[in-house]
């Protein structure tokens, strides 16, 4: 067959016009991308209420770890023996009660305040791992803050520090 | 062609190229039915998940509406056999009738050519598809796509011999 007879025969079959689908079909989308976007957004209120969740957890983590720190809370190990300090030579320096300057260093802040300030999330986008899969980058923003008090003075000390959390959400793509 | 995809203009599309969707959906399903179920399905599949794809081309809904037939075939194997028979019998048909009876006879020459001539015809006459894109939806080289295409065609030809044309 020529090429020319080709082209005329596909001409006449493209005259054919398929058959339309039926409105009920377009209803039936409209309602099942409805309840697609009612679960998204029942998903993303869970998803937000797990990162709030997480976000508490961890800021009960940095006030336990700052305590401790401090030494505010002692863990048993550390906790000094009565008996040894009963029978243990005195302190070679003792602090000197009338001294009009008192120790105000670091021991005397007590913190009063510490948080995780989720500042942003960006969507990076799709990535392609290594092992071959796909998925979704979301970088999380945060501002961890900090913040001591001397109660002698009212001296006020806070820390802030910046930090990305990278999380990847693996994704089926076709 | 495409779609963006951004807004709410999924419609306006699917009015345009909705009759060669379901034309396709109807070469891989035994039923008028079942072939409007996976279209719908691959439909919502890529709109709900249009974040993942930069423009929304018809290709993709062909790539998908064959997967979602597969799926069906695999979980419905014994289902579809019962009711490609009963559809044989009560066949909807692909084409808008004519006045000379031409799109009957079409059906019926489609429906004599092997599915896999079929599928690729009508992705390029009424698909409006290049050879590879079609070579992408059915998992086939664009040579083997060509390939198809020009034995389906003469298949067809051959089955329409002697019909008005």
């Amino acid at each position: 067959m020529s090429l020319e007879q080709d082209k005329a025969f596909e001409e006449s079959l493209r005259k054919a016009r398929p058959v339309k689908p039926g409105q009920e079909v377009f209803q039936e989308i409209d309602t099942a991308l409805a309840s697609l976007q009612n679960q998204k957004r029942m998903s993303k209120v869970f998803s937000f209420a797990a990162w709030g969740g997480m976000g508490i957890a961890a800021s009960i983590l940095i006030v336990f770890g700052v305590l401790l720190f401090n030494g505010r809370l002692q863990t048993p190990e550390a906790a000094p023996d009565p008996v040894a300090m009963d029978i243990g030579e005195p302190p070679a320096e003792e602090i000197d009660e009338s001294d009009p300057e008192p120790n105000l260093g670091e021991e005397s802040f007590k913190p009063v305040l510490a948080e995780n300030n989720l500042k942003n999330r960006i969507d990076e986008g799709i990535v392609f791992l290594r092992n071959g899969l796909t998925a979704r980058q979301y970088r999380y923003e945060f501002v961890d803050r900090v913040v001591w008090k001397n109660p002698t003075n009212g001296a006020v000390m806070e820390m802030e520090i910046p930090r990305d959390e990278v999380v990847l959400i693996p994704v089926q793509t076709f | 062609m495409g779609l963006q995809k951004t807004g709410e203009n999924w419609r306006d599309w699917l009015h345009e190229w909705g009759d060669r969707f379901l034309l396709f959906a109807r070469q891989q399903s035994g039923s008028h039915a079942e072939a409007e179920d996976i279209l719908q399905e691959a439909i919502v599949h890529v709109w709900s998940k249009r974040e993942l794809f930069p423009r929304i081309e018809a290709g993709i809904i062909f790539t998908h509406i064959r997967r979602v037939a597969i799926d069906k075939a695999r979980k419905n194997s014994r289902r579809k056999v019962r009711e490609e028979a009963y559809a044989e019998q009560h066949a909807a048909p692909f084409f808008e009738p004519g006045e000379d009876g031409f799109s009957e006879q079409l059906q019926l020459a489609l429906g004599q050519i092997p599915l896999e001539q079929r599928e690729v015809v009508v992705l390029k006459i009424w698909g409006e598809q290049t050879y590879e894109s079609i070579g992408k939806t059915l998992d086939i080289s664009a040579n083997t796509a060509a390939s198809r295409y020009r034995y389906g065609l003469d298949n067809l030809r051959k089955c329409l011999k002697g019909v008005a044309v």
